[in-house]
């Protein structure tokens, strides 16, 4: 969270005084609900239909670079709200899960059965938003 | 020596992440990951759901099932975001 606030994007952070149960940890305008996850017991969001929240901050293990990558995990509909008639979509790999760490900094699209997810290195996504967020502004 | 009040929170955050990193027992690969995703997906999709219909008027209804989250009506099935149509036809056309 610090983080994120440190890079200036406008986010409402989940507060644990006011909101103890709450599902989410954070908001986003227009991506919508994330959560940050220490672990990937999140693993059922990725096959059901209505994943509880629009993108998962988490940190996974490359193989290729031997370290941990801190990466995103954003539904395709959170994607979607990124962009505009204005805005042109980023372009985004076909890839797995397996392989979007090969295509970092690229953004991948995995699809998995009939659920579409899109895999977005965490600078790269916080770029995305800065840049989207800056433009967003009247 | 540091004790942790004396840290800044920039420092507090790195120490954090060097410790996770070191003992992380749910630690997990991105390869890792896609196989368990894949085979939670396989075992949804392998799930058997039996539906029993009748032919009335030339067409199938379908009877409700009670044990699968799917809707039943008439020629229709709405599972999940899937609304099916069943559209039966004659063997033999003239």
């Amino acid at each position: 969270m610090r983080d994120l606030e440190q890079t200036g994007i406008e986010m409402t952070p989940h507060d644990p005084q006011t909101e103890r149960f709450a599902r989410y940890d954070l908001y986003v305008p227009r991506l919508g609900y994330g959560d940050v996850k220490t672990s990937v017991y999140f693993l059922d969001e990725f096959t059901t239909d209505a994943p509880a929240a629009d993108f998962y901050v988490t940190r996974l293990y490359s193989t290729r670079s031997r370290a941990y990558q801190r990466v995103v995990f954003v539904t395709d509909r959170g994607w979607a709200n990124l962009w505009s008639e204005k805005r042109a979509p980023q372009e985004v790999v076909a890839s797995s899960f397996a392989d979007a760490a090969a295509y970092f900094p690229q953004v991948s699209r995995v699809q998995l059965g009939h659920f579409t997810w899109i895999v977005v290195e965490y600078e790269k996504w916080k770029q995305i938003l800065l840049q989207w967020q800056q433009e967003s502004k009247p | 020596m540091k004790v942790l009040d004396g840290l800044d929170a920039e420092e507090f955050d790195r120490l954090m992440e060097q410790f996770i990193d070191r003992e992380d027992p749910d630690a997990m690969s991105f390869e890792a990951l896609d196989e368990a995703a894949r085979r939670q997906l396989a075992e949804i999709v392998t799930a058997q759901v039996e539906i029993t219909g009748t032919i009335r008027g030339g067409q199938i209804v379908f009877e409700q099932p009670s044990d699968a989250p799917i809707l039943a009506h008439g020629n229709q099935l709405v599972i999940g975001g899937l609304h099916l149509v069943v559209k039966l036809r004659s063997e033999t056309t003239s």
